[in-house]
């Protein structure tokens, strides 16, 4: 099957988008390079672009040009073997114009992050070598056991899932990055204009859900992973955009049009896959090979899913229901026990025959999203590495591993 | 030879299982930012866990192998049953190490494979008003927790009480600190009299550092300038036993101060001013003293970690940096560019699995030592 129209016309936008950014930039207007775990919706808001940091290293190890990077890393007395898919994008920037992936990533203002781990805030204080260019830290706090389901209650019902305590935190340090905006841009905020963001990423956001919902239902799968990754993410890079809005709506669309005409991945489809944990999507070729030979398709990834179930926020308090949104958001990927309750959830939702899970060295509970699965008697490959620094992944490695896995499931 | 106060620290759990034993409410403590005072208050026995059991297959497995050491051990420990006496445990945010130790002793407990109660006490640590709210919310809950765990309220009475005896240890602490950065006290000692201090009950630990400041004093009256050893300001990871101590002494050196979180720092960490303020007051004091304490690798900013550190040697008088880290401890690697630039004396970082090896340690020292 071919390639889904959205991702491609997302793929295109985005190069698009990139290189107006960078005129931009060069005519001497700001913007922002933000970590994936705190709010972008402000800045949208105030009309301040931004780049994703886990956006831009995506491209710097698709481009296979990380490891480049993360020597320019090591140059500047910085370890390159510490949260590496969070640094690669200040390692980019040391790149030669001949290597620098798509032209290369300008030099932001300000940086923007949240204090997750122990490295992260040091990652984004190091941009600040650089002493023109500011930096906002979010403090990251930890979970508590919700009260019932996340993904039913996050919506309306969100202190019984984060706690009040955590979220009017985080409300306040929306108020101090506010100012601090004003301050560095002399922009001005209007709260008129997030609460119109915050309503265009909850539309968003629905058009995610009835994806997956079409994707979980569907057999055989319709869409590969590594297709719908492209045409979710960039159009989630741009929340609060009528243009991810309307990408969001038109992957439903294509997808359910898809689901209509009985299109498959692979026929037959003899296995049904999920892959848990940040993605190796860069060579799709391995993925083809079990298609091809086994009948295997991988139907789940986090990054719709979480689209569908983890940003929908509906209040009247925009800064609140930002807050809301985002003090939890890396929990519910891997803090127990909301993780593994959600995973549980979405692959019997899209019954799965078995998960593949990339366990990073930087994730809190990983032992208890395998367990979770293992107990709802779904079989789990665990395969540790790094999804973020070629040097220690071995693909041929890995391939191995999921081959005997599948081969496993189908004896 | 094996003083009385190093006997102290590395019998502390059997003493603490036997005071659970004869009906004491012993509560554990994991890192430093959780104020011992409240569970003094409460009339429990604090009782800080030292990282000294070897990794298990079975915690490595729960938790995972990339995670620092210092967690592992702990959680290797709540595994094979030896803090089963426990009342419950605080574990601190101080590291995502910690709170990744935290997550799985809850799942643990969730699970009935760990049955003391696990309690964070989830401070976070910029300097801003909305964080001193949060950590004082956070300390409330402790208290609440506490008084739960012990069946004793913590009154205005109970908290004078506990405040007077923590200032003692205190101040038998800053005596014994004053002695070292004269490098008239060698650094292993005061490496046990901080885990005395930790894990002992004041009225236990008192004592034991009051001793041990007389005896070592005595000692120092026979010591020349001519052999003073090579004074040494340690950073990097916290350590897991007295080995890296021991090393750099017996290459001639003696750690004079050090910013990891059994050391030095345990003293910046301030007591309220006023322990008869109201209790959101006091608690705010209290999460005051923390945050304005001296700052955590895992925890704080390069720039607040280099000038913490510059400050520390000029204060200490110390003529080598050296930083020690461990595998998978992320933060004071990157630390260590700012740190040794603001230094002002020669500077060595040994990092990795073979960091805590004694050659390497003896042959840093060795470097420092030409290079001053």
């Amino acid at each position: 099957m071919t390639r889904l129209e959205s991702a491609t016309a997302a793929l295109a936008y985005q190069r698009q988008w990139f290189a107006g950014l960078r005129d931009s930039v060069a005519a001497g207007r700001p913007y922002a390079l933000v970590n994936a775990d705190a709010p972008q919706e402000i800045l949208r808001a105030m009309g301040i672009p931004y780049v994703v940091n886990q956006w831009w290293a995506s491209i710097v190890t698709a481009k296979q040009v990380a490891p480049q990077s993360l020597e320019v890393v090591a140059r500047t007395g910085y370890p390159d073997d510490s949260r590496q898919y969070d640094v690669l994008a200040l390692g980019s920037r040391g790149l030669s114009a001949a290597e620098a992936p798509w032209g290369g990533l300008p030099k932001p203002d300000l940086v923007l992050a949240e204090l997750s781990g122990d490295a992260t805030g040091k990652v984004f204080e190091a941009w600040t070598d650089d002493p023109s260019i500011g930096y906002f830290a979010y403090e990251r706090t930890a979970a508590i056991p919700p009260a019932g389901p996340w993904w039913e209650l996050a919506p309306r019902r969100w202190n019984e899932v984060f706690g009040r305590e955590r979220i009017e935190l985080m409300a306040d340090e929306n108020r101090l990055l506010i100012e601090f905006l004003e301050q560095r841009t002399g922009r001005v905020f209007d709260l008129a204009r997030l609460e119109a963001v915050m309503a265009l990423i909850n539309e968003q956001e629905e058009y995610n859900l009835r994806t997956r919902d079409l994707i979980a239902a569907a057999r055989p799968a319709p869409v590969r992973v590594s297709d719908t990754i492209p045409a979710v993410m960039i159009p989630q890079w741009h929340r609060g955009s009528e243009w991810g809005r309307d990408a969001a709506r038109t992957l439903r669309d294509e997808v359910a049009a898809l689901v209509d005409e009985g299109a498959a991945v692979t026929v037959p489809e003899r296995t049904r896959l999920m892959w848990v944990g940040r993605g190796l999507w860069s060579d799709t070729s391995m993925y083809r090979r079990f298609e091809d030979e086994f009948g295997a398709v991988f139907v789940w990834s986090m990054y719709l899913a979480i689209a569908a179930d983890g940003y929908i926020r509906y209040g009247s308090d925009a800064i609140t229901a930002l807050a809301a949104r985002f003090v939890g958001i890396t929990d519910l990927l891997y803090a127990p026990p909301l993780a593994p309750e959600w995973y549980v959830k979405e692959a019997r939702g899209h019954g799965v025959n078995g998960v593949v899970h990339l366990v990073a060295d930087d994730v809190p509970g990983a032992s208890f999203i395998t367990l979770a699965l293992e107990e709802a008697q779904i079989p789990v490959l665990e395969i540790r590495a790094s999804n973020a620094d070629p040097r220690t992944l071995d693909l041929g490695w890995v391939e191995a591993l999921m081959t005997e896995f599948i081969s496993g499931l189908q004896r | 030879m094996t003083t009385e106060l190093e006997r102290a620290a590395r019998g502390a759990r059997q003493a603490a299982a036997q005071a659970a034993a004869s009906g004491q409410s012993v509560v554990g403590i994991v890192g430093r930012d959780v104020p011992a005072l409240l569970v003094v208050a409460a009339g429990a026995r604090p009782f800080r866990i030292a990282p000294h059991d070897e990794p298990t297959d079975e915690a490595d497995a729960v938790m995972g192998r990339a995670v620092d050491r210092a967690a592992a051990r702990v959680l290797a420990a709540a595994l094979s049953g030896s803090l089963d006496f426990l009342t419950g445990i605080f574990v601190s945010r101080d590291s995502e190490a910690s709170v990744r130790l935290f997550y799985t002793l809850q799942q643990l407990n969730r699970r009935g494979r760990f049955t003391v109660p696990v309690h964070l006490v989830d401070q976070v640590h910029q300097n801003r008003e909305s964080t001193i709210r949060y950590n004082t919310y956070q300390l409330a809950q402790m208290w609440e927790a506490v008084e739960r765990w012990t069946a004793v309220p913590i009154t205005a009475r109970s908290l004078w009480q506990a405040y007077v005896a923590v200032a003692d240890v205190r101040g038998q602490l800053e005596s014994a600190r004053t002695e070292r950065r004269a490098n008239r006290r060698v650094g292993t000692v005061s490496l046990y009299g901080y885990r005395v201090a930790c894990a002992l009950p004041p009225a236990e630990s008192l004592p034991l550092l009051q001793t041990a400041l007389a005896e070592q004093s005595l000692a120092e009256q026979t010591r020349t300038d001519a052999t003073s050893p090579f004074p040494v300001f340690l950073t990097g990871s916290a350590p897991l036993g007295d080995e890296v101590y021991r090393a750099v002494e017996d290459a001639g050196a003696n750690v004079v101060a050090e910013d990891h979180d059994w050391g030095d720092p345990i003293l910046s960490d301030r007591l309220p001013a006023n322990i008869d303020a109201p209790k959101d007051d006091l608690l705010r004091e209290l999460a005051l003293g923390r945050l304005r304490g001296a700052p955590a690798s895992a925890s704080s900013t390069m720039a607040a970690r280099a000038e913490a550190t510059r400050d520390g040697i000029r204060t200490s008088g110390a003529r080598g940096l050296l930083s020690v880290v461990r595998p998978y401890d992320e933060a004071p690697a990157w630390d260590w560019r700012r740190q040794s630039e603001l230094a002002g004396v020669p500077a060595v970082m040994l990092r990795g699995d073979e960091a805590e090896d004694p050659d390497r340690i003896a042959r840093a020292v060795e470097s420092l030592r030409a290079a001053s």
